[in-house]
């Protein structure tokens, strides 16, 4: 008999594990902005982007596994945000009253992130069981009220500020914390894309019906699918909002959940990767482009104001689609994402 | 006497108001190749699409074999023995089966039961691979959950393995090895037909349905079918009833013959005499022949 061709993970060195080098790299973008930061040599205002960018991979990786792998249409993603956000903000600043020092702070803090996570999760649980047993776009119709609708509930509950908001959120989301949570998502993610459940979800997006007739529970899968991502969305709001420090209800409105949307679809949809390099990039454009509206407003006799970067997105989300119908990466992936057991089924970029 | 594997009884089934299926009986042996033909319309698919779960039917039951699961320990033990005594154990077997009402279950709960079945319109799933195609199938028999998936510890990996090489097993045997990691898109019409019956039976099935395998294939490929049917039969100890227009692959195939009509059951019997019957003449090869 032949030798088992599988590859055996034992036999690859360490340092050519996909994963260490993934968790090597980390360290290494983690360690540089760091240290700059640490010296000084770092704008604080676009180390601060990189912090708002790294949040936004994990909302948008995980809004790629509901719209994407899975294919179903959410558009209520910022409003399970707001839930992650106002759980863990009401937690840490209102109920606890914490100090932005402190280990015990710290810990219930990280607490909070997991409780926001867990809370949205538990409505997108709530919201996907009536709503993923139909066919059809239902769910884009349910998440759009949805999204609304909790805005207009913490709108009119004074214990979280109402429309005012809550301010003075203590300052834990440093970088490094950001860093963690950003890497343990996408792993997280990556881990159930390559795995039965990831295939069950993707059998639902290529033919419901036959996915339903080999076997695949589909309404299981659709809502563990609907709630995983949830739950991540909760997690990115929590983060978000104590790095920002203070939120509000209009935060986390429509035009939020587009601004994510608009990355899932131009970065691919069905790849992690995309949403990740999306997620970076239109944050880095947007802030980019915020300062050379600023810049032109006052140059040129009419108003351009930064409204105008949602009309520039959609140009781009319709010039991608136009050229590249599947986004930049279509539904490839970075090698470094893939596990090595599944190199020769799963297809990679560069 | 043989066992029986499905039985349908007294199902009709309405699409508002047209009758699509009208009080269709059915006691399918286990172990045979069954077919069911009829003109375009006649409600054959809905047949299957009843068996399968995708449709409850208006009225009337349907029922696949079962084995009793509380017995399913000493199961292995007594089928052993059973096999080296012979006819002796046979009643005691008897017993081990009943007849599950299945009518109301939902397509997946039917397919863990046993029944799979492949489509009139191909339905592979087009942008994964070849293998995805299978491991899918193999899926609810996968023993590890969320958490195990997200550790990827152990009983992953191994789960994972044995779901890969079982699948890679059943490409070898369809002959479709080669294309293990090509998207399924991009297969010729016949290699996706062997496709859609390799992935029917990754799902480890007791009963077979399949709806026009033959349905746009060449004489050569035809016989290549009707053979490969034969085969998997014997070789994944199978019942198998199919739909076909194809009348020389029915008749020389199958053991006995249904034949539908707006619905109705016209005819059925040996190919012999179906083929002999002047109604089934009439409604079904006379039209198709002459009109
Ligand atoms: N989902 C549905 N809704 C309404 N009518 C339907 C539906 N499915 C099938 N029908 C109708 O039921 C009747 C039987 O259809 P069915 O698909 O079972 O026929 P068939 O015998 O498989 O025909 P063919 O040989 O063309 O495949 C047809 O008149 C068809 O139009
Ligand atoms: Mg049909």
């Amino acid at each position: 008999m032949k030798a088992k061709e599988t590859v055996q993970d034992k036999k690859i060195p360490l340092f050519k594990k996909r994963d260490f080098q993934l968790l090597v790299g980390t360290v290494i973008f983690w360690a540089i902005f760091y240290t700059l930061t640490k010296f000084g040599m770092m704008n604080l205002y676009w180390m601060h982007i990189i912090n708002v960018s790294l949040i936004y991979v994990i909302l948008t990786t995980s809004l790629n596994l509901i719209n994407g792998f899975s294919g179903q249409f959410s558009i209520g993603h910022m409003g399970f945000a707001a839930v992650g956000a106002y759980t863990s903000a009401t937690l840490t600043t209102i109920v606890w009253n914490l100090p932005s020092h402190g280990v015990g702070p710290f810990s219930l803090f990280i607490l909070s992130v997991i409780l926001g996570g867990i809370a949205a999760a538990f409505i997108g649980f709530l919201i996907g069981l009536p709503t993923l047993r139909l066919r059809g776009d239902y769910l884009a119709i349910v998440t759009l009220a949805f999204g609304e609708i909790i805005r207009v509930v913490i709108n009119s509950i004074n214990f979280v500020g109402g429309p005012r908001g809550i301010p003075g959120i203590p300052r834990f989301s440093s970088f490094t914390v950001i860093v963690i949570f950003t890497f343990l998502s996408v792993i997280v993610l990556r881990n159930i894309i390559y795995s039965s459940i990831g295939r069950a979800l993707l059998s639902i997006r290529e033919d419901e019906v036959a996915s339903e007739l080999v076997g695949v529970h589909t309404t299981y899968y659709k809502v563990l699918g609907f709630t995983v991502g949830a739950f991540f969305a909760g997690i990115g709001g929590a983060l978000l909002a104590h790095l920002i420090q203070y939120i509000n209800p209009l935060q986390f409105g429509f035009m939020a959940t587009i601004y994510v949307l608009i990355m899932v679809y131009i970065g691919g949809v069905g790849s992690l990767s995309g949403s990740i390099v999306a997620a970076i990039g239109i944050t880095f454009l947007s802030e980019g482009l915020r300062l050379g509206l600023d810049k032109l407003d006052q140059v040129t006799p009419f108003h351009v104001g930064p409204e105008w970067r949602m009309v520039i997105f959609s140009v781009l989300l319709v010039a991608t689609m136009l050229y590249k119908t599947n986004g930049l990466m279509g539904d490839m992936e970075f090698k470094v994402l893939i596990p090595e057991e599944e190199d020769e089924n799963a297809k990679h970029g560069a | 006497m043989q066992n029986t594997v499905l039985k349908i009884d007294h199902v009709t089934h309405y699409f508002g108001g047209l009758r699509a299926v009208s009080d269709f009986n059915m006691e399918l042996p286990e172990g045979a190749i069954w077919g069911l033909i009829g003109p375009n319309g006649a409600g054959k698919t809905t047949i299957f699409n009843l068996i399968t779960g995708v449709y409850i039917p208006t009225k009337g039951k349907i029922y696949f074999r079962q084995e009793r699961k509380f017995k399913k320990k000493s199961k292995d033990k007594n089928e052993q023995k059973g096999k080296k005594d012979s006819e002796g154990k046979k009643e005691q077997k008897e017993e081990r089966f009943y007849m599950e009402d299945i009518t109301r279950y939902k397509p997946h709960t039917i397919v863990s039961k046993g029944i799979a079945r492949t489509f009139q319109n191909l339905r592979i799933f087009p942008n994964l691979t070849v293998l995805d195609n299978i491991r899918i199938a193999e899926h609810f028999r996968v023993k590890y959950g969320l958490y195990d998936a997200v550790m990827r510890n152990k009983k992953f990996k191994e789960e994972e393995e044995k779901i890969k090489e079982e699948a890679i097993k059943l490409l070898k045997l369809f002959n479709l090895h080669s294309r293990t990691y090509s998207l399924a898109k991009g297969l010729p019409y016949g290699e996706l037909r062997r496709l859609e019956i390799a992935r029917a039976l990754a799902t480890h099935p007791k009963l077979l349905l399949l709806d026009e395998p033959a349905a746009g294939m060449n004489p050569k490929e035809t016989q290549e079918l009707m053979d490969m049917i034969l085969w998997i039969r014997k070789e994944f100890n199978l019942t198998i009833f199919l739909i076909e227009h194809h009348m020389k692959f029915v008749m020389g195939i199958c053991e006995h013959i249904k034949v539908m009509d707006f619905g109705e059951t016209i005819a059925e019997g040996t190919p012999q005499e179906v083929s002999n019957n002047p109604r089934v003449i009439e409604a079904y090869l006379g039209r198709k022949k002459y009109a």
